[in-house]
């Protein structure tokens, strides 16, 4: 049929429309539907991808970090991670950053509002925090706020179970988690936290140091017993094994929360024990003594005690002076200032400060959570500076280095290194060098019993029937710049228990106590931090596992 | 339903004509638009302050108004359709230029005429009559050179094109381009006639992104997606990729509560993420088995006027959802076209209904 011949049919056939040409039509059709199927199931298909986009969004560098548990000797948690949501605006999403910035403001009232609206009105970025580490709770207000743009991911967050408890050795983590202070830092520092791929924590063993929760909580509470008994401005303390240097406890009054980062930065709440220097008083009589008997004297050697000591335009005298020479023995529990200047002089400069330097006093002192203070030395020593630093004044040390000297001296004379991680139990300690001879150490823990049994030592309300305690007081007159606070005293107690073969050393440290009529309107050591002693030994020494010798 | 073959009636008559398949199909969709209205509706409602159920009522309402417009549309013959169309091309044009002259303004574009507190869009009226109208002018231009058929068709062209340009509405403008352009094509005018459409076709579509500045941001932002708010297309993306195959799970999506046409445009990308690509490719398939089978049937038919109108219907339909469902999965540019029977909306669900029901009162069956 030609073509004129179909076009004069009245009613045309579908012949008249090429058959070729429909097929045309419907194959196009069917290839668009193909094409929305096919990218159906390409974008279905990055499903997996997609949550491999968000994982490498989180390990950029800026990324948070892993952490694996710090637990106490005992296992009991100190501080662990926890998966939070944390919210952050892709500001393209967002409508209206005016709105958005306001209602985000009724939930945060400690947002900076001015900041967020410009950056949620910043259409170039894609990304920015709003809050990190959020409650499920605060996410669902969020949530239910019903702005788009408004998005979440989940972040590990660290906490801290235990509160103060610890809180300055353990020290804290920055926004991204990663450790800046303490054992926190330490972390970081020997490569134990991880990159943090998707919120997923640290499969790592726990960090297990030498604190023992139970300990540091009895330390804690008759720290913040005897400021309250005696209206001091602050407490601190240490228990020290003297075996292997763990430290058991290590408290600083006021403590801070690793939680809240305005409380580390606080000077007033410095570790006084890590971190802090202070002029430590007589209680470094104990080095000067043993520092005498290193060079030859006994306990019964000879002192002459009778005149005051002259230095320059100084005058060294005691307070209640026997009026008579006295024994090694008897300027040790006597604490007498100038039965101690007369031995360091007779010891010789260079003796006393070598002592010095053998004992770790001279320089700072590193452990896991602090690298160490430096001591504030005198300038230049001469006979004043070698009378004064024989009763402790004219030099600062922290108090856990002068601890770890103190261990030294009772130990049997072999050096320790404190430590905040717990020992492995199956090593036997290493023994550590020899600083003085057994005998010096024998000697002056018999002192230091002494000084506690002696119905008129210094000491002897730091006495616990059973235990065995020796120790020295020290009252130190806190400096201020140019000069000493007059009735503004350091009062310490070094102990160590039991005498005989010492497990544990305690240093309590009360600052700036007041008289009260338990202390006679005293403001002595021997009236505080010794009673305080003898309660915080009571109470540990069971948990220590120090067995009682009661006859 | 079961009717004896002796029976007579205009209902038995329709029963043994019509396209059992194709009507199956068309009840399908409908009923799944009511299920997927469930899921994204309700959210846009309560966002803004209405009951949570609101849209889904809605819904229903015009869903049974649309299926009871379909099956009674079913029963015209191909004449009366035809009359029909008519009718409706003069009224939906009269509409058309009302609202042109005081419509109400939604989005930037004036397509929306107030009847008795209902709001109805004489574009999407327009669509299926201009459809059956241009098929039976382009028919008569073949069957009968001697009269002005292909001018008439021309000119009924041009002059629905310009009106819908002036709205502006360039996506529907496009919609009604393609169809006619099609069914030019298939009427088995001469190649060269349609490589001319085409040119002018691409001309045209230079023209209007020179000319509007929405259209040529809308084609710019889908070229270069990097800078710009195109945070819905974005969103909608976001939402096929988190579904997966299987989906969230039903009210587990959450784009319904952050995109503004959750329940119209994009409720493509909803059904996506609550109940996977699965799901999405089911309507795929439905949409395209009605499209396939009415072009199916459009071959079998002898009368080239039925059959062009079948064809366009067909397309008309095929192509709205298409193009709504290439915006969503993010092959097309941003297009405020709705999916038939599954965006909520009463003027697109009358209207389809109106398309369908001409669809299958075109392919039922007849003696010739």
């Amino acid at each position: 049929m030609s073509a004129a011949a179909r076009v004069t049919e009245p009613v045309i056939t579908a012949a008249a429309s090429p058959r070729s040409r429909s097929r045309v039509l419907a194959f196009g059709v069917t290839l668009m539907f193909v094409a929305v199927a096919g990218q159906l199931i390409n974008l279905a298909l990055r499903h997996e991808g997609a949550s491999t986009i968000r994982v490498s969004m989180m390990s950029t560098p800026s990324g948070t970090l892993a952490r694996p548990d710090i637990v106490d000797r005992n296992g009991r948690l100190l501080a662990t991670d926890v998966q939070m949501p944390s919210l952050y605006a892709d500001p393209l999403m967002i409508q209206d950053a005016d709105e958005a910035a306001e209602q985000l403001a009724t939930l945060f009232p400690g947002l900076n509002v001015r900041e967020l609206r410009r950056n949620l009105a910043d259409r170039t970025r894609r990304f920015v925090w709003v809050r990190r580490g959020l409650s499920p709770g605060m996410a669902q207000r969020v949530h239910n706020l019903g702005i788009p743009g408004l998005l979440f991911v989940d972040e590990i967050r660290r906490t801290y179970p235990a509160g103060r408890l610890g809180g300055h050795i353990l020290g804290r983590v920055d926004i991204d988690n990663r450790g800046v202070a303490g054992v926190e830092r330490y972390i970081d520092e020997i490569g134990a936290s991880e990159a943090a791929f998707g919120a997923r924590l640290s499969a790592r063993a726990p960090v297990r140091l030498s604190l023992d929760v139970a300990v540091m909580h009895a330390l804690d509470e008759e720290l913040a017993g005897a400021m309250t008994r005696y209206e001091a401005a602050g407490a601190a303390g240490l228990v020290l094994d003297v075996r292997t240097g763990e430290v058991v406890a290590s408290v600083s009054r006021p403590g801070v929360d690793p939680a809240i980062a305005e409380e580390a930065l606080d000077p007033a709440r410095i570790d006084k024990v890590v971190a802090g220097t202070y002029e430590l008083g007589s209680i470094v009589k104990l080095v000067t003594v043993a520092l005498a008997l290193e060079g030859g004297k006994s306990l019964e050697s000879m002192v002459d005690t009778t005149q005051p000591l002259k230095a320059g335009r100084f005058t060294i005298e005691d307070l209640h002076p026997l009026g008579r020479p006295m024994t090694v023995g008897e300027v040790f529990v006597h604490s007498s200032n100038v039965g101690a200047g007369q031995l360091a002089l007779s010891a010789g400069l260079e003796a006393q400060k070598a002592f010095f330097q053998k004992l770790g006093l001279w320089g700072p002192m590193r452990t896991e959570v602090s690298p160490g203070t430096e001591p504030q030395k005198p300038a230049q020593i001469g006979r004043i500076e070698q009378i004064t630093l024989a009763f402790g004044h004219g030099m600062a040390v922290t108090p856990i280095q002068f601890a770890a000297a103190a261990a030294a001296l009772v130990n049997g004379g072999t050096a320790v290194a404190p430590t905040f991680l717990a020992r492995d139990a199956a090593v036997p300690p290493a023994k550590g060098r020899r600083l003085v001879s057994p005998r010096t150490s024998a000697l002056l823990r018999d002192i230091m019993r002494r000084n506690v049994t002696d119905p008129v030592g210094t000491g002897r309300r730091a006495d616990v029937a059973g235990f065995e305690v020796g120790g020295k007081t020290g009252t130190a007159e806190m400096a201020v710049s140019g000069g000493y606070r007059k009735k503004a005293v350091l009062a310490s107690f070094l102990a160590t228990f039991p005498a005989s073969n010492p497990s544990f050393l305690t240093l309590v440290m009360l600052f700036e106590p007041k008289g009260q009529d338990v202390t006679a309107g005293e403001i002595t050591a021997g009236r505080n931090a010794a009673p305080t002693t003898a309660r915080l030994i009571e109470r540990v020494a069971p948990l220590l596992g120090v067995p009682a010798k009661l006859l | 339903m079961s009717f004896s073959r002796e029976d007579r009636s205009r209902l038995a008559a329709w029963w043994f004509t019509v396209d059992h398949v194709l009507l199956g199909a068309i009840l399908v969709l409908i009923g799944a638009g009511l299920v997927f209205s469930l899921a994204a509706s309700p959210a846009v409602a309560l966002k803004k302050g209405l009951p949570a159920y609101y849209f889904v009522e809605r819904h229903l309402a015009f869903s049974a108004l649309g299926a009871l417009l379909l099956v009674a549309l079913s029963f015209l013959s191909p004449r009366e359709t035809r009359r029909f169309a008519l009718t409706l091309l003069v009224v939906a044009f009269a509409g058309l230029i009302v609202v042109a002259w005081h419509g109400n303004e939604i989005n930037g574009a004036r397509r929306w005429l107030s009847i008795a507190g209902h709001s109805l869009q004489p574009s999407e009226f327009l669509k299926p009559a201009f459809v059956v109208i241009s098929a039976w002018l382009l028919a008569e231009a073949r069957i009968r050179p001697e009269m002005p058929g292909l001018w008439a068709a021309v000119a009924l062209y041009a002059f629905v094109a310009a009106f819908l340009v002036v709205q502006p509405d360039v996506g529907q403008t496009l919609l009604l381009s393609l169809v006619w352009g099609a069914l030019f094509f298939v009427s088995g005018q001469p190649l060269v006639y349609a490589a001319a459409i085409v040119v002018f076709g691409i001309a045209a579509l230079t023209g209007a992104y020179v000319m509007f500045p929405h259209v040529e941001a809308r084609i710019d932002r889908f070229l270069d997606p990097a800078p710009g708010d195109h945070s819905q297309v974005d969103r909608a993306l976001q939402s096929f990729t988190q579904g997966g195959f299987l989906g969230r799970g039903p009210g587990e999506g959450t784009i319904k509560t952050s995109l503004p046409d959750a329940h119209t445009d994009f409720i493509f990308a909803v059904i996506a993420e609550e109940y996977g690509a699965v799901a999405c490719l089911a309507i795929v398939l439905v949409f395209a088995f009605i499209v396939l089978r009415a072009l199916y049937r459009a071959g079998r038919e002898p009368d080239l006027s039925v059959r062009l109108a079948i064809i366009g219907l067909a397309l008309v339909f095929g192509l709205q959802a298409l193009i709504n469902m290439g915006v969503n999965v993010g092959l097309l540019p941003a297009k405020g076209i709705t999916l038939p029977y599954l965006s909520a909306g009463g003027s697109s669900t009358l209207a389809i209904s109106i398309t369908l029901g001409m669809l299958l009162a075109l392919t039922r069956r007849r003696v010739s």
